[in-house]
């Protein structure tokens, strides 16, 4: 028995955040190391985009319009850029906890002193923030080259940047409500492509929202789905305070109800530990 | 002496829903769910007292990793109370999460791909350690298990028991009172096994603090614990100091032998012959009758070997021996 | 059909933690047997006066590849919850594809001539063709990790033709759900004639071949590069990523890359012929390429075999 075992109990609020944080510093060095592995990995981004020019360009020069949906088409292919960034660098968090729940990880950790869902929030972010930078390279990289230098501004970056943070954790807490059915279901995986596959369509990843029919649009602006993909990228490509207000709102709002959800169906699922045993 | 762990009647039942197969199965099972009972731990009633070094056998599905569970808090017991350095585990999970340290088997808590140093970063600030503190005990341990040559090499280029001693070092950075050993031997090689052992021995003959080992295999109980408690189908059949089971149990070893030519092995006190081929043979030499050296000196004497090994009794035979004596003995 | 999750579905399943291959083609031990008792009887051995010539007829090889189909099939049955969930987790992939492509005639009735039943059979014939050569062949997709790992080994001790060994040994199941969505897409919504309906099957079969015999030489170049399996994958990827797109929309300089070095033109200009109006000028270019490229993987695949350097894994599977 050591001096090293007492007290902790009162430990201060700042040490209680140091461990997530270097959770996430972790999670971006392990990142950092396979940073060739992951560049090469997602080159096939910049023939993604490369169609993308050229169907636009198409689009634009058929149509005879200089401005589609209030796109110019630079806007447009930086938007594209954007959202298959976000794509691309998503972390797939709900097949981990999915695979920590099968494995029993998930129980094992409750034996350490930090909490399950927040530590893998720091891991998810670290991992995003790395992802997203790769990508970002050579998707933008495509873009630049075919259409000139990002329609962005200093305060559109810093409150796109804002939103894209808010838009993460929105999909992080989806993403645990849906990795922490693995309690209950045998084979999770149609519900996390089904997850991921709505959330790109209706989220505005290959189109932007208001190139959608007018009702759709309208019901998809106020879906979760909507504040994903579409809030944050037209926040950087063509900023009105307007829809960055309602956004962030929204972001809000519905990081609340996941995060409720996401409680309940843990704390359901720790009990189910108990049920299911080892 | 305080007591670190005790439990009283500790029990815990699954209760599994059966499916039954095909799709007819699964649907008739979602609306009338027949559900199976399994008693995992049926009345369990522990005290170990502080700085003993406890080894808890058993075979597989006895219930030994339900009760390690339960006593680190993972699961909740279907009844019966338990008491773990003065708190309820399953209620008290976090406060105690910081006074307890574990090594489960072959659940890893390194970072595969970054060196062990990076982890027990991590693991300083999981467990709010000071940075002198941690410092400080980084070093000792680093000593202690003598990771310090591979301490910043990745994890996924050492041996599997140098992972393993950087595995329980690292269960041990924040000082726990009592750790929960879950087969830290499992996997690796004879030289490897010896060598954690040995640094196990080592470290806790300076620190003293509580262990809770489950093993598979006789050496490690034999050379580090101090008393055995062994369940079978969820309760306990023995308890009793390590002392008394060499004495009764762990006093056997086994010889294997290739022979060339004609065996003709005279009677010896003590040795045994469990089995008799043309070439082989294999005896039971009982070390409490005759030191294990003069019974080997004495064979080759008297035969011309061409290969002999000794090895412990397995596990397995001990328990079924154990257990056989327990149902029999009223 | 998707490019980028098909490649992590199958590290999920596939793989251990250590890279070990788990499933897939050493999986099915009981298919090996089958397959190694076939009776020969096809056209070659009679008369060839040598007691024990290996089968090579083209029913014994029909026979082969059904023996593989169905214990493909069984062994996915085996997990069946999981398998159907595929099937239709990619079914749901293409048609958020599709949903894409209608949203878009929504908004843009043409662009370049196309329209929404043309894009429609675009992609129907895409998932049609790369169903049938996946739930086929759909080992070839690990084409280049066997070559680098020195798996071939098994299938050269068989009597057996090598690349279609290897290449029907194992099923994705996926692709199962790229065929379904194909039919069901093409039958619904565009409605077609008998006429129709036939070119569609043809060009979907033809589509198989391109995607088939362009996949083989990509993954061929493992023999040469060493470990290629990035660039193999990416090459495929491409390949069917180009295809679902409308030839209309690619310039000049990049319709001479579409059809030549990444051969997706010749399928992505045929609908037009299916839906509007037969043009034998495409048909015969799609025949040509699929035929070219078939027999091209095939001769690249055998004379590159002589450079296969077997692995230091001493591996042998009874």
């Amino acid at each position: 028995m050591t001096e090293v075992g007492r007290h902790r109990q009162g430990a201060s609020w700042s040490k209680k955040i140091a461990k997530y944080v270097e959770m996430l510093r972790i999670t971006v060095l392990t990142d950092l190391a396979y940073a060739y592995d992951m560049l090469s990995r997602q080159l096939f981004l910049a023939v993604v985009m490369f169609v993308f020019v050229k169907l636009w360009s198409a689009t634009y020069r058929w149509e005879g319009a200089v401005s589609i949906g209030g796109y110019t088409m630079r806007q447009m292919l930086w938007y594209l850029a954007l959202t298959e960034s976000i794509s691309m660098s998503t972390p797939r968090t709900a097949a981990d906890i999915d695979d920590d729940v099968r494995s029993g990880s998930l129980a094992y950790s409750l034996t350490k002193p930090y909490k399950y869902p927040w530590f893998l929030y720091a891991k998810h972010m670290g991992k995003a923030l790395v992802g997203f930078s790769g990508s970002l390279i050579i998707a933008g990289a495509v873009v630049w080259i075919a259409v000139g230098p990002p329609p962005v501004t200093a305060l559109s970056c810093a409150l796109g940047l804002l939103t894209a943070l808010l838009a993460c954790t929105l999909d992080f807490w989806a993403q645990v409500a849906i990795g922490l059915s693995a309690f209950w279901i045998e084979d999770g995986s149609p519900y996390r492509l089904l997850y991921s596959r709505v959330k790109m369509l209706l989220g505005g990843m290959l189109l932007p929202l208001e190139l959608f029919p007018d009702v759709l649009r309208r019901v998809v602006a106020f879906l979760p789905v909507g504040q994903i993909y579409h809030g944050p990228v037209k926040t950087f490509v063509s900023l009105s305070l307007h829809e960055f207000v309602g956004t962030v709102a929204k972001q809000v709002l519905w990081t609340i109800v996941f995060i409720a959800l996401a409680g309940a169906v843990y704390k359901a699922g720790v009990r189910r530990v108990n049920v299911h045993g080892g | 002496m305080a007591t670190a762990i005790s439990t009283k009647n500790l029990t815990k039942v699954f209760r599994t829903a059966t499916k039954e197969p095909g799709l007819k199965g699964s649907i008739r099972s979602t609306f009338r769910p027949s559900v199976r009972e399994i008693h995992a731990v049926k009345g369990i009633d522990l005290e170990v007292e502080r700085g003993e070094v406890v080894a808890f056998i058993g075979p597989n599905g006895a219930g030994k990793s339900t009760t390690i569970k339960m006593l680190t808090g993972i699961l909740y017991p279907t009844s019966g109370e338990a008491n773990v350095l003065g708190f309820v585990p399953w209620r008290d999970r976090e406060s105690l999460s910081y006074k307890i340290g574990s090594v489960f088997g072959q659940k890893s808590q390194l970072w595969y791909h970054l060196p062990p140093s990076d982890t027990f970063n991590l693991l300083a600030k999981i467990y709010e350690m000071d940075r002198g503190e941690y410092e400080k005990r980084k070093d000792f341990l680093v000593q202690a298990f003598e990771i310090g040559p591979f301490f910043n090499q990745p994890v996924r280029k050492l041996s599997l028991g140098q992972r393993m001693r950087c595995e329980i070092a690292a269960s041990l950075l924040h000082g726990p009172e009592v750790i929960f050993l879950d087969e830290p031997t499992i996997g690796l090689d004879v030289v490897a096994r010896q060598n954690v052992r040995q640094t196990l021995k080592r470290w806790n003959d300076e620190e003293k603090a509580t262990v809770f080992l489950t093993s598979h295999d006789v050496g490690d109980i034999e050379y580090l614990a101090d008393r055995v408690i062994m369940i079978n189908h969820g309760q306990v059949v023995m308890d009793d100091k390590v002392k008394n089971l060499k004495y009764h149990y762990l006093n056997k070893k086994i010889v294997d032998l290739r022979v060339s030519g004609e065996v003709k092995l005279p009677a010896l006190e003590g040795v045994k012959i469990v089995k008799q081929a043309k070439s082989g043979l294999k005896l039971e030499v009982d070390t409490e009758v005759i030191d294990i050296n003069a019974a080997v000196s004495h064979i080759l004497k008297e035969c011309e070997v061409q290969d002999i090994s000794i090895s412990d009794r397995p596990l397995e035979d001990i328990i079924a021996a154990i257990y056989q004596r327990e149902e029999v003995a009223p | 059909m998707s490019t980028e999750d098909r490649g992590t579905q199958d590290c999920r399943d596939g793989t251990l933690a250590d890279g070990q291959t788990v499933r897939g083609l050493h999986a099915i031990p009981s298919v090996q047997v089958q397959c190694g008792t076939d009776v020969p009887n096809g056209p070659e051995e009679r008369g060839a006066g040598r007691p024990s010539r290996p089968p090579r007829g083209f029913r014994s090889y029909a026979s082969f590849v059904y023996e593989y189909m169905k214990a493909n099939l069984a062994m996915q049955m085996e997990y069946r919850a999981t398998f159907i969930g595929r099937v239709f987790g990619m079914m749901l992939n293409d048609a958020m594809w599709l949903s894409f492509w209608l949203l878009y005639f929504a908004r843009f009735p043409v662009v370049r001539g196309w329209e929404r039943a043309d894009v429609i059979t675009l992609w129907a014939i895409c998932a049609l063709g790369f169903g049938l050569c996946f739930s086929l062949f759909g080992n070839i997709s690990r084409l280049a990790s066997i070559v680098v790992r020195g798996e071939l080994d098994f299938y050269l001790t068989y009597p057996r033709h090598v690349l279609l060994h290897v290449a029907t040994s194992r099923m994705d199941p996926t692709a199962l759900g790229d065929v379904a969505f194909g039919l069901v897409v093409f039958f619904v919504l565009v409605k077609p004639t008998v006429t129709q309906a036939l070119l569609f099957v043809l060009s979907g079969v033809l589509a198989a071949c391109i995607f088939f015999g362009f996949t083989v030489v990509a993954h061929s170049l493992a023999f040469v590069l060493g470990s290629s399996e990035l660039l193999s994958e990416q090459a495929t990827s491409m390949l069917i990523h180009f295809a679902t797109y409308p030839l209309g929309i690619f310039d000049g300089p990049t319709k001479v890359v579409l059809f030549t070095l990444i051969p997706a033109g010749f399928i992505n200009s045929i609908p037009v012929s299916v839906v509007r109006g037969f043009d034998p000028v495409f048909f015969a270019g799609l025949a040509a390429a699929a035929v070219l490229l078939v027999t091209a993987s095939d001769r690249i695949f055998k004379a590159l075999l002589r450079k296969y350097e077997s692995g230091n894994l001493i591996q042998v599977r009874m």
